[in-house]
């Protein structure tokens, strides 16, 4: 044993080392991701994409056989909520008309909300237990940067870009345990911060933490977030209370957010490469 | 041992291990049982230790984990080319000492490897006090990820069985 550990084992370990602490270093020093990463990424993303491929083919064939007459269900209720979306609709331009005008009548600023967008596929969901995030065909070179949100086509938060390379980008989801957002109440206005929890991330959940202890969270009630800061843009869709915990230590309380966006059925996103919003 | 043989079966054992990767992301990664995926990555490390020693199985390790370093995402960067390294070592060491090469090495040289990369990620995981949510995680991780033993194994026996030659 201890003849082979001088020979081999220590060798082989102190190798394994050293090729550790260079990528630590290389990933240190790298404004965005290491050289050898964006290689490697670069190399497997067609890979990565024909995989997906053929998995949303089989899926869609699946579906296509099993779900016929949820899909039948599902359009009846959806003609309906399209139907009292359009009257809440044709209110909601009563209210801007209204709205523009009481401004103009007290001389106050006008509410701008601009969102650079760039439209993205997701080419490799990473269902790893230990992580929640996405692989973008985008990056670098269509403006992507680390911290950019990406969002769906109705404005639900996806998650935060991690790490970018050339033509591919991972975004950090929601429930992933490294993401932190800022988030509010929508109903009563109350802050918090939305983040990633182990014991929830396997149930596609997050948690609303940091609550004020006057904060009157409800089931049902739509967070979104804050925009505190300006590092992300307000008002997107984070998701609505599923329950409201107490600490361990009885003391503070914290939400169970279910998200709005249905990460497993995801292909195709957006990021904000750029917002200005004045409110 | 020629070099251009040792080529060839280290050429089988990757095209092997190429298999598996994509068998993990066609098949596995949509496997989910009470909202746990299996990972078999430490279970390749596991197997490929048990037959092949302490002398070939790490330096596999080593290069399965920087390839997972830079083509997944890691919980910290080199975190698969350490881990999966040392466990490899413990692993064959383990299975070396305790069974002959079989379904019973393989199985005891990948419980040894789940268990270390589940003891690095609490190294990592100690500062944010989630450690109590992981360990529950790591263990469901391995139990699910178990079965697949079936898969991986037999791929594995195939090409030590095809490529192996006495010298």
């Amino acid at each position: 044993m201890k003849r082979f550990l001088t020979k081999h084992g220590i060798v082989v370990l102190s190798v394994a080392t050293v090729v550790a602490v260079a990528l630590s270093l290389l990933s240190f020093f790298s404004s965005n991701t290491n050289v050898l990463s964006n290689i490697v990424q670069t190399v497997s993303s067609p890979f990565r994409s024909a995989a997906t491929a053929v998995t949303g083919w089989v899926e869609g064939i699946h579906s296509y056989l099993t779900e016929f007459d949820a899909l039948q269900e599902e359009n009846a209720a959806l003609k309906i909520q399209i139907a009292e979306m359009e009257e809440q609709l044709r209110q909601a331009e009563r209210d801007s008309e209204e709205n523009a005008t009481l401004r103009r009548l007290l001389d106050l600023r006008e509410q701008r909300r601009e969102l650079n967008m760039e439209s993205a596929r997701i080419i490799q969901e990473d269902t790893s237990n230990w992580a929640s995030t996405l692989t973008l065909n985008i990056g670098d070179s269509f403006g992507v940067s680390v911290g950019d949100c990406v969002i769906t086509e109705t404005g639900d938060l996806v998650g935060v870009i991690s790490e970018t390379g050339s033509n591919w980008s991972t975004c950090t989801t929601i429930i992933d345990t490294d993401t932190s957002i800022g988030a509010q109440i929508f109903r009563t206005g109350d802050i918090g911060v939305a983040r990633g929890d182990f014991s929830l991330m396997g149930q596609n959940r997050l948690q609303l933490a940091y609550l004020d202890a006057d904060a009157s969270p409800q089931v049902g009630d739509l967070v979104v977030t804050s925009g505190l800061g300006g590092y992300y843009p307000s008002q997107l869709v984070i998701g609505t209370v599923d329950e409201v915990m107490t600490d361990d230590d009885g003391l503070a309380q914290y939400a169970v957010l279910t998200p709005a966006v249905d990460l497993s059925a995801l292909s195709q996103v957006f990021v904000i490469t750029d917002f200005s919003i004045v409110e | 041992m020629p070099k251009r043989y040792l080529v060839f079966r280290w050429c089988i054992y990757a095209l092997a291990t190429l298999v598996l990767s994509f068998f993990q992301l066609l098949v596995a990664d949509h496997v989910s049982l009470y909202g746990i995926t299996p990972f078999l990555a430490p279970m390749l490390v596991g197997v490929v230790s048990s037959y092949e020693g302490s002398r070939a199985g790490p330096i596999f390790a080593l290069v399965f984990g920087v390839l997972c370093d830079l083509g997944t995402t890691a919980p910290a960067a080199g975190f698969f080319t350490f881990t999966f390294t040392l466990a490899a070592l413990v692993a064959a060491l383990v299975a070396e000492r305790l069974f002959s090469p079989g379904f019973l090495c393989s199985l005891a040289s990948t419980a040894v490897c789940y268990l270390i990369t589940a003891l690095a990620r609490f190294v990592l995981l100690a500062s944010s006090g989630a450690v109590g949510a992981a360990a529950v995680l790591a263990v469901e991780e391995f139990l699910i990820s178990l079965p697949f033993l079936l898969v991986v194994f037999p791929v594995y026996r195939w090409v030590h069985q095809k490529t192996a030659i006495d010298y």
